[in-house]
């Protein structure tokens, strides 16, 4: 590849906004999938009365929790639900104050909740600067999530983490969880 | 010591300390573990040595101060104690020396500085009406606390003439959960100091604490006693009439949620003296395995702004003491998780939170929060509870006073009722438990609760607490370097040194400066009773100056034996723990659908 065909690569990335590549804009920075594995966990379901399921598909952008238990009352039942996270790490300029995060094609049981926490080190310890949770349902739902960023001094050339994704409550009987896909997390 | 308590066949034989697993009625017991029964056996080799080289019976042994240093000990010898242990002075002795019988954390009369206020406390009516509108309550209460059965048949005497019921003997079982027993157990066959009687989830007709007869027991308590030794939540379901929706689904609120309300603001007025906060059981609905409700959605943040009014106008304190953790059958389960309180405490911090169970349930082990990464905040969990309130920048780091290092969540409890009597027989979970919620919610910011009636008296869950002590590992872990005997307000000064107040604290406002020991101070105090007394407005010095002469305590004085001694001993207590002991003795009570509406 000469030099010509590179810096045209590296334009059209820049204006399509490419899967792994973060663009940069006037008000901030946007990434798109594929974004990083989040944390995940919750009860297995290999072995008890209840059955979870979780698993993060970063190449899209797509979260997907559930756990079932068909068994009433409390015998056998976790304490502990499912859940998983996509992850967007941010170089910290200094200047962030907010984080917009679009979803599409949520659909969300009543205890399932779309979360995001972003954490920065501040002082020297790594704490959580915002957050957001929205309860279910929702059925094929598209929409904004906007975290606002608490007022902290932000230290540049640090960075930001940003974990997006859904977490289940766990109940018997129950049929919980909720599949959400990510197109695009910004900030600004 | 009287001398033919062996001809008292009422009193049982049990040792003080039971580390056995054992219900409050909202969980399903695991089976026991292999080191609880050698723990039990242990004990019971220790004291069979014990009463026979004192020629003591069973029955007069297993009531004096030396039976709960023995239990004590055999826990530390056959747990792994890297994270914590109890002060078990007791521990291996084999001598006959009287002194031998010496363990002063067992004394029925408070330690210096301990105000004991029990913020969890029950009982019921037992001649109470619902006693005949709902049969099945009366069952399900027969079978879940063994001292209210009959033991498989119905009252009365068996065949050799003893007289049915496991507990305390009564005729009619159900009494054994009854005023009576209440004002026994706990204010003289333990050293609570104070309580708030609280409540359990029931519609009005059907309730075996209706709130007038509770108020019959709290005024009867501060007659008997002259002074205020008893206070009083009152239930509020404010998703009554839900009919199994979620208020995140139905779009109004429920039906008879402001007739709740209504009769929160009659209730504050007709109880104003009594009455201390709003008991809550967010999983509790209309409709079996639905209608859970949270803190942070449109109903719970109605209510928040209710009791903020409600305390406004009448003086009611806010407290909101709600039931989070244990997953209790027929409950929406998912909404006993402490996952709303961050949000919600943020939202209202004019109201104050008591996290009944500190979000637990009968989790196997309790360690050191893992992290935010590794949590769900939606689980029912102790850590859960952390992850709510770091996620909502709510946790006690954020309140960290300059200069100190530990620092307080400002509107949320964290209750120990039942988790302590789980946790306590596991000094590595019952050490990170204490840790981290101090870290997290704060030292002054863990409330003293056992649940007790239920479980009988409270005293050797007191006697463990009193004996805790954190391992070197757990201070250097949590900062805590005199572990429980920290200053509340200052963790790294130890309080029961002299030299710690010998000149003013340079970021504590009005630390001592009378070069003595402040035991009212420590952490260990703290949790007993003086934290709460911040949340429910009690001046715990002013309240122990009266109780120190009150009518109770001289019964309680005349009970004793070689009180105020290290010797001391209360020949006529019970025992006995009590809780269904098995999933299956829990089963089948609650097939009967105790808790219906």
């Amino acid at each position: 590849m000469n030099i010509k065909k590179a810096i045209l690569l590296i334009a059209a990335v820049g204006v399509a906004g490419v899967a792994g590549i973060p663009t940069a804009q006037a008000n901030g920075t946007t990434y798109r999938a594929p974004y990083q594995a989040g944390p995940s966990g919750g009860t297995a379901g290999d072995g008890g009365l209840e059955r979870t399921h979780s698993s993060v598909d970063p190449a899209t952008g797509t979260v997907s929790v559930f756990q079932a238990s068909v068994v009433p009352g409390p015998v056998g039942c976790a304490a502990t639900g499912p859940m998983a996270y996509l992850q967007v790490q941010h170089p910290i300029n200094g200047d962030e104050d907010k984080v917009l995060i679009a979803y599409d094609d949520a659909t969300l049981s009543q205890y399932s909740w779309l979360k995001v926490n972003v954490y920065a080190p501040v002082d020297g310890e790594t704490i959580a600067i915002g957050s957001f949770a929205q309860r279910g349902q929702k059925v094929a739902e598209d929409g904004n999530i906007v975290v606002a960023l608490d007022d902290v001094a932000l230290e540049p050339g640090s960075t930001m983490t940003i974990n997006f994704g859904i977490e289940v409550g766990s109940a018997c009987p129950n049929v919980d969880g909720g599949t959400v896909k990510f197109p695009t997390v910004a900030v600004n | 010591m009287p001398g033919n308590l062996g001809e008292h066949e009422e009193l049982n034989e049990e040792l003080p300390i039971d580390v056995l697993p054992v219900s409050n009625g909202e969980f399903i017991p695991p089976p026991p573990e292999r080191e609880q029964i050698q723990i039990m056996a242990l004990a019971n080799e220790y004291s069979e040595d014990m009463r026979r080289k004192f020629g003591m019976s069973r029955r007069q042994f297993v009531r004096t101060a030396a039976a709960y240093g023995l239990g004590l000990a055999a826990i530390n010898q056959i747990r792994d104690t890297t994270w914590g242990h109890f002060d078990a002075k007791a521990d291996g002795t084999k001598t006959t020396h009287a002194c031998d019988l010496e363990f002063p954390n067992a004394q029925l009369n408070n330690l210096p500085g301990e105000f004991i206020f029990d913020v969890q406390s029950h009982h019921v009516e037992s001649d109470g009406t619902w006693r005949v509108s709902n049969p099945v309550m009366q069952a399900f209460f027969a079978g879940i606390w063994s001292q209210a059965s009959p033991s498989g048949g119905v009252p009365g005497r068996r065949d050799d003439g003893s007289i049915r019921g496991t507990g305390a003997g009564e005729i009619d079982p159900i009494e054994n959960l009854s005023r009576f027993h209440y004002m026994k157990e706990l204010y003289l066959d333990s050293s609570t100091t104070m309580c708030v009687l609280s409540a359990v989830p029931s519609d009005p007709e059907n309730q075996p604490l209706p709130l007038e007869r509770a108020a019959l027991t709290v005024r009867t308590v501060n007659d008997l006693a002259n002074s205020k030794r008893c206070v009083m939540h009152a239930f509020v379901m404010p998703n009554r009439g839900s009919l199994g929706t979620t208020s995140s689904s139905a779009g109004r609120p429920p039906v008879f949620q402001q007739p709740e309300f209504d009769a929160m603001e009659r209730n504050a007025v007709l109880y104003n003296d009594i009455l201390c906060g709003w008991k809550t059981y967010p999983a509790w609905g209309d409709v079996p395995y639905a209608s859970g409700w949270y803190f942070d959605d449109d109903l719970g943040l109605a209510f928040c702004q209710h009791v903020e009014y409600v305390s406004k106008k009448y003086g009611v304190p806010p407290v909101i003491a709600t039931h989070k953790g244990f997953a209790l059958p027929a409950f929406d389960q998912r909404a006993a998780s402490p996952r709303d309180i961050g949000p919600a405490a943020r939202q209202y911090p004019g109201v104050r939170f008591i996290v009944y169970h500190s979000g637990f349930d009968s989790q196997a082990t309790e360690e050191a929060y893992p992290g935010d990464d590794k949590v769900n905040s939606a689980d029912r969990s102790v850590n859960a509870l952390v992850k709510s309130l770091r996620e909502n920048r709510w946790d006690a780091t954020r309140f960290i006073p300059d200069g100190l290092a530990h620092g307080n969540v400002p509107n949320v409890w964290a209750e120990i009722g039942s988790t302590w009597r789980t946790l306590m027989g596991k000094p590595n979970s019952a050490a990170h438990l204490l840790g981290k919620l101090i870290t997290y919610v704060g030292p002054k910011r863990i409330a003293w609760g056992t649940d007790s009636l239920w479980f009988g008296s409270p005293q050797s869950e007191i006697v463990g607490l009193r004996s805790f002590q954190m391992s070197d590992q757990a201070k250097e872990f949590y900062n805590l370097p005199f572990g429980l005997e920290g200053d509340v307000d200052d963790p790294t000064r130890d309080a029961t040194d002299a030299s710690s107040y010998l000149s003013p604290h340079p970021h504590v406002p009005g630390w001592p400066t009378d070069g003595r020991a402040h035991p009212e101070r420590t952490i260990r105090n703290g949790i007993f009773g003086r934290n709460a007394a911040i949340a429910y407005e009690v001046d715990p010095d002013a309240a122990f100056q009266k109780l120190n002469c009150d009518e109770v305590q001289k019964v309680r004085d005349a009970y004793l034996v070689n009180q105020y001694t290290p010797r001391n001993a209360a020949p006529m207590s019970s025992n006995q723990v009590l809780g269904p002991r098995t999933a299956q003795e829990l089963i089948n009570h609650r097939a009967a659908q105790p808790w219906s509406p």
